[in-house]
């Protein structure tokens, strides 16, 4: 769950695009199951973890929210500006906090190379 | 392991966990329904359709900045396109700086990665895209047998 955990990066491009800056407005939660989630460890906790979901819903933190239809698990769209504050608040889902699934975060921004188009090329 | 067959092994590892779920939802959805019966795919409460396609693109490795900065033009010209037919729902740009994320008005996968595949960075496999699709929150169901907790 760590900022650099994610194995997408490669690094050596990394030093090139440091001068990309914009801002993270979005939290992409990709939720899957552990090894620890089975059927029988996961059922009576189903319904506590549905109602907090929806809570979460409620109070305007997880603002997009699916099923994954191939393969168990969700993907949540967060209203968060660090992978660390949506991991605070997933981590206390109580899948979570029973060590039955995991959440492979990714900070998301504005598309910022749509400046190019509005003549102010982004800097790379 | 490099994240290509990192995500081979999740998938394979999710495929499993799928059927191990989908009868777990049910138990705890309908505590009379037995293992047996609640493994007929006629009974599924968790089915739901696929509406939307999480579309992840990465770069390759062939993707460095050298190779990518000219095309990158054309890339966003072609994104836009694309938004415009209605295919992109919503478009991010990774934070990492290791690519973007859309969310597509696309159910069919393979329609997705040739769509994607069209542009400049897919045609030069500078960019690779992973799909995940996406339906409606099918655990929400629960709500509407259980009593209010």
């Amino acid at each position: 769950m760590s900022e650099v955990r994610n194995p997408r990066v490669h690094a050596q491009m990394l030093p090139a695009l440091a001068a990309v800056v914009g801002p993270t407005t979005k939290i992409l939660a990709i939720g899957s199951v552990t090894a620890k989630g089975t059927p029988e460890a996961i059922a009576p906790v189903l319904p506590f973890e549905v109602r907090a979901t929806v809570r979460n819903h409620l109070a305007g933190k997880i603002e997009q929210w699916f099923f994954q239809t191939e393969g168990y698990g969700v993907v949540f769209i967060v209203n968060a500006t660090s992978t660390r504050e949506a991991h605070e608040m997933l981590e206390k889902l109580p899948l979570g906090v029973a060590g039955m699934m995991e959440f492979e975060l990714i900070a998301l921004g504005p598309l910022a190379p749509l400046a190019m188009l509005i003549g102010e090329p982004p800097r790379l | 392991m490099n994240p290509l067959s990192a995500r081979k092994f999740a998938v394979a590892m999710t495929g499993i966990a799928e059927v191990v779920i989908f009868v777990a939802a049910l138990a705890a959805m309908s505590p009379t329904v037995s293992l047996a019966q609640s493994a007929a795919p006629a009974s599924s409460n968790l089915d739901v359709p696929t509406t939307k396609l999480l579309a992840i693109g990465s770069f390759t490795a062939k993707g460095t900045p050298e190779r990518w900065k000219p095309l990158l033009p054309s890339e966003v010209r072609d994104t836009v396109r694309l938004y415009l037919t209605g295919k992109i729902d919503q478009w991010y740009l990774k934070q990492d700086q290791s690519g973007v994320v859309f969310v597509m008005n696309v159910t069919d996968q393979k329609e997705a990665l040739e769509l994607l595949g069209k542009f400049p960075f897919g045609q030069a496999g500078l960019m690779e895209f992973q799909i995940i699709p996406l339906g409606p929150i099918g655990p929400l169901r629960v709500l509407l047998s259980d009593p209010a907790k």
